[in-house]
């Protein structure tokens, strides 16, 4: 059984990279391979010009798991310290940049707290710190915000996006697609173990983007007759959703939305509102796992 | 294989791993062997056997092998199939750290321990001995140093096992089983070989040399029957330590070669 085939990413320094698809698509797996934690029967990986799984990758990457089993019977200081060790840190620079991480994921108060104690929250967060550790340029996050609550959430990607303005490039694996959408740079969808699609944020969702409209008007029938046959499959395509006497008018090119605009006002319509918007990543999505 | 000549990395692995051991109260059994031990040594008397002092000699170097073989394997067979089976191991060998250097972190962590267990043995079997009135100074060092080798020895191999099996309870069982009829024959062999002859002979000359001999490091005829005041060569003890340092660093070996292409 092959987890991985032909698949060919390259991640550009200081972006934020999202890895999405169904359990098994191989995402895990590609960690994995970079980590060097098992070895591609062929093809390479290479960390910052480093052979993938060397020593010298593994010091220039952190790794959050997607499970957050760790030492149970440490404590969090212990851990980063064992950490920080295998790193090559000692001494005060050690200690600080612990207490330092401890306090920036919410642990501080939880740090003499034995980990087989911890939330699963908590021990997300943790995962979160010891990856950070070492300041390393790559930093490979396995479903960081799993088990996370909201505001846990949004503060793992404002972690992510504050590590990108420091240059260091993230590559993040998530089922969330929302959140992938909210702080990717770049996206790759990745099912069978193959990279389906895989590029900007807005060079995916191209093909799904739309051009919206909210107009009032009491005259339904007029608004249909003013659309006319030029607009009328823009109008069908997207569909004339009709909410008590307002109208979405939803065109495929932004060379449709004024033409179908300017016949709506000319019908009687008042115009309430415009918006250019993606459809979201969940439908590509659901169009490659569910089409493959 | 060492990057790092300060053992930096192997030396945070061995803390931790007895940090572990302290936490998980497995030290809590081998007070409970002490008592043991220090009642069955107390019992000689009680049972009125004459001329104790053999008898005491032999039974706490036996029940201290004893004890010590099932700490050091019970502690380091369970430590890489146990950080397989909780997943332990990604975030760990993510670390610009070596699969040797790890395999040896384990290892440093094993010698220490059992090398603690041992010293509270063996200073219990002082103790009692000084008790009872038995003078016994230069062989307790020598059988604490014999046996220690031997340890060294056994947790290499028993280190080697674990990283070729997935389960906790396999890797223990099947490193104490080894040891026993391993050490089992090799003490047993010329019984074997008196009556073998053309290939059968052989083959057990070969297994001979080959076959590590964990009986070399049981001090237990030496202390029970050897002078007070016995001491081994020199040139004995080299070659001792260079046989248990010498089969340690080829099971070491043995443990990092398989470990090394091990999918985690």
């Amino acid at each position: 059984m092959r987890a991985l085939d032909g698949v060919s990413l390259e991640l550009r320094a200081g972006e934020i990279f999202g890895l999405i698809g169904p359990n098994g698509a191989g995402k895990t797996t590609l960690i994995k391979a970079v980590l060097g934690l098992i070895e591609p029967d062929e093809g390479q990986v290479r960390v910052c010009g480093e052979p993938g799984g060397s020593v010298a990758a593994r010091s220039r990457l952190g790794y959050m798991p997607e499970v957050a089993y760790y030492y149970e019977l440490l404590r969090a200081g212990e851990f980063l310290r064992l950490c920080g060790r295998l790193c090559g840190m000692r001494g005060r620079r050690l200690e600080e940049r612990i207490n330092g991480l401890l306090g920036q994921v919410g642990l501080a108060a939880h740090r003499r707290m034995l980990i087989k104690h911890y939330s699963k929250g908590m021990r997300q967060k943790l995962g979160l710190a010891q990856a950070m550790l070492h300041g390393p340029e790559l930093l490979l996050l396995d479903e960081p915000t799993s088990g996370l609550d909201p505001l846990a959430r949004r503060d793992v990607r404002r972690l992510m996006l504050a590590l990108r303005a420091e240059g260091r490039t993230v590559l993040f694996s998530s089922h969330e697609l929302s959140e992938v959408e909210m702080v990717c740079d770049r996206v790759a969808v990745i099912n069978g173990g193959r990279v389906v699609v895989s590029g900007t944020m807005e060079e995916i969702l191209r093909p799904y983007r739309s051009y919206r409209a909210r107009v009032r008007t009491a005259e339904a029938e007029r608004l249909q007759a003013a659309c006319g046959p030029a607009c009328a499959e823009a109008v069908r395509e997207a569909g004339l959703a009709e909410a008590m006497d307002s109208y979405v008018l939803v065109a495929r090119t932004i060379e449709e939305l004024p033409r179908l605009l300017e016949r709506c006002l000319a019908a009687g319509a008042t115009l309430e509102d415009v918006d250019h918007g993606y459809e979201s990543l969940e439908r590509l999505y659901a169009e490659i796992v569910e089409g493959e | 294989m060492l990057a790092d000549r300060s053992l930096r990395a192997e030396r945070a692995i061995a803390r931790v791993m007895l940090i572990e051991l302290f936490r998980r109260k497995d030290l809590y059994v081998l007070g409970l062997l002490v008592l043991v031990f220090l009642g069955a040594a107390a019992s000689i008397d009680f049972f009125g056997v004459g001329g104790a002092e053999v008898y005491l000699r032999e039974l706490s170097t036996t029940l201290t092998l004893l004890f010590t073989v099932i700490i050091a394997v019970g502690v380091v067979a369970r430590q890489i199939p146990r950080e397989l089976e909780r997943k332990t191991l990604m975030p760990i060998l993510a670390k610009p750290l070596s699969r040797w250097q790890f395999v040896f972190g384990k290892f440093l962590g094993a010698v220490a321990s059992f090398t603690a267990a041992l010293a509270v043995l063996w200073a219990c079997s002082a103790l009692v001995s000084a008790l009872k009135g038995v003078r016994l100074t230069g062989l307790l060092v020598q059988g604490f140093v014999l046996q220690w080798l031997g340890l060294v020895m056994l947790t290499a191999f028993a280190l080697m096992v674990s990283t070729a099996v997935s389960e906790t309870a396999v890797s223990v069982t099947l490193s104490l089983l080894a040891y026993f009829l391993l050490k089992g024959f090799t003490s047993n062999i010329h019984i074997l070989g008196s009556g073998a002859s053309g290939v059968g002979a052989s083959a057990l000359a070969l297994a001979y040399t080959v076959v590590p001999h964990f009986e070399f490091y049981d001090p237990t005829q030496m202390m029970a029957f050897a002078p007070l005041q016995h001491w081994l060569r020199p040139l004995d003890w080299l070659f001792f330590a260079g046989y248990a340092f010498g089969y340690a660093a080829i099971f070491l070996a043995g443990a990092w070669l398989a470990f090394r292409r091990r999918r985690i």
